[in-house]
């Protein structure tokens, strides 16, 4: 928490920012949820650019963050399977990327709910394709014709992944995906799952490296600290624009 | 301090003083359905005798299973792509975090659909709109490109939009590495979109559930704080 490294701070408030965590913890102040504007408002205070938010709209810059981050994290997943030579990129790795940094400090966006979720899925996706006696069928998979063994196949899968994500307190929502594409045998071969744990990991390795530089206890595994944690809540509510708004002006002036 | 009490309190506790959260510990806002589900079903016991975490991961299970098998039987019985990999997040969401406004049908509606526009126009500034599906082949650097403008372009405009739904990223790989990307499949995929939204709406109000059929519900703390002002000094 050095000079000019924002920390989260309460934005609904008079109290004047910035404030480090220590005294906020010393008060016991419940923290506010943090979101993807604290990441980007960190980030553009570390790189010396917080003109940019006093001249634009925040939606625009927000919006122009998310799609940079997200164009990193696809292009960095796909470097990674060209190096594994095996290319492939998978369509559950979106969400991961998107939850990273929209909801950073919630509990599903942890590296931990992350990997295991994923992990879950994987297993879980494997008990349903079993359980349709579809396990080791060569038979090429086509996403747009689904047959009935394939319906117990998914319906279990997705079934299995998220009790056993409840049961485990690993909820981690983008794993539905995962389970659905290993169940209709999208996702085959054990170098395949592999390469999707690597490709989560690598996700959340640039979420650990982008929320930290913008000042926000990103974990390293375990969930965030409970005054942090919050669920998917977002920019949509009324409250959380008048926040954002609160927080930019006292931030800027 | 009211904030504060929402993100201290345990959700039983919340649930006690007659307000339901948003946010939770793990429950979500997944317990309540189902004790609104059980009470409806007179089998309130079930909370009473079992742990928690047990009763609401087996509600969990099932749920899952009935919503997704319901997709299924319907994709085998028309022979579309009615099931699809972004239709498992909808589906957790739906019940684990029912009331968060990422779960609202609007933001749900809205994201996938932002995810189909998106990936089907990166498909055509990449000029793959007619090429195979990425799935088990190699991938070009051209269909890296299209993952990128795709997952980029959503993100950034459910942010603009105000209707973030984090399982539309899945939505918009699906089109743009062209596991589905014909455009009447794209519509199926919407179509399969509301049907599960229906779904939801149906057993969360049927749980008693403030389930809102289009807009997100406000949240607990936003008619109580307006504009900042109970907030600690």
């Amino acid at each position: 928490m050095g000079t000019g490294v924002p920390t989260v701070h309460q934005g609904s408030s008079r109290d004047h920012i910035p404030q480090h965590m220590p005294d906020r913890e010393a008060h016991g102040d419940p923290g506010r949820r943090v979101d993807m504007a604290d990441v980007v408002r960190g980030l553009l205070v570390r790189l010396r650019l917080p003109w940019l938010l006093r001249h634009y709209q925040r939606g625009p810059v927000l919006a122009a963050f998310v799609f940079l981050n997200s164009c990193i994290s696809v292009t960095a997943v796909a470097a990674l399977a060209a190096l594994a030579n095996t290319p492939f990129l998978f369509p559950s790795l979106a969400p991961v990327a998107f939850l990273v940094f929209y909801v950073p400090l919630a509990p599903a966006a942890s590296p931990r709910n992350a990997i295991l979720g994923h992990a879950i899925a994987i297993g879980a996706g494997l008990v349903g394709l079993a359980a349709a006696s579809l396990f080791g069928s060569t038979a090429a998979a086509r996403p747009d014709i689904i047959r009935w063994s394939q319906v117990v196949a998914v319906a279990l899968a997705l079934g299995l992944t998220t009790g056993l994500m409840v049961l485990l307190r690993t909820p981690h929502m983008p794993a539905g995906t995962t389970a659905i594409l290993v169940a209709l045998g999208l996702l085959r071969t054990p170098g395949q799952w592999i390469l999707l744990l690597g490709g989560v990991l690598l996700i959340v390795g640039q979420a650990i490296i982008i929320n930290r530089l913008a000042g926000i206890p990103y974990p390293l595994w375990g969930q965030a600290p409970r005054r942090h944690a919050c669920d998917l809540r977002d920019l949509s509510g009324p409250q959380a624009a008048q926040e954002f708004d609160q927080a930019l002006r006292e931030r800027t002036d | 301090m009211v904030r504060s009490r929402i993100h201290a309190a345990d959700s039983q506790e919340e649930a006690r003083a007659g307000r339901i959260p948003v946010t939770g510990p793990i429950g979500g806002g997944m317990i309540h359905v189902i004790r609104g589900l059980l009470v409806r079903g007179r089998l309130t016991w079930l909370l009473n005798r079992y742990d928690r975490l047990p009763v609401m991961a087996a509600f969990s299970c099932i749920n899952g299973f009935i919503s997704i098998c319901l997709m299924a039987l319907l994709a085998v019985v028309t022979g579309s792509p009615f099931i699809f990999p972004s239709l498992g997040p909808t589906a957790f969401l739906f019940f684990y975090t029912p009331l968060a406004p990422s779960a609202s049908p609007r933001n749900t509606v809205v994201g996938h659909a932002i995810g189909v526009a998106a990936g089907y126009g990166s498909l055509v500034v990449t000029g793959l709109t007619q090429a195979p599906p990425a799935v088990g082949h190699p991938i070009t650097l051209q269909r890296a490109l299209a993952a990128a403008l795709s997952l980029g372009a959503t993100a950034g405009l459910m942010v603009l939009l105000r209707s973030p739904h984090p399982p539309a990223g899945a939505t918009t790989l699906i089109v743009s590495l062209g596991i589905l990307a014909a455009p009447p499949q794209l519509l199926i995929l919407l179509l399969g979109v509301v049907l599960l939204v229906l779904q939801a709406i149906v057993i969360n109000q049927a749980a008693g559930l403030p389930y809102p059929l289009w807009n997100p519900v406000a949240r607990s703390g936003d008619s109580e704080t307006p504009s900042g002002k109970g907030a600690p000094s």
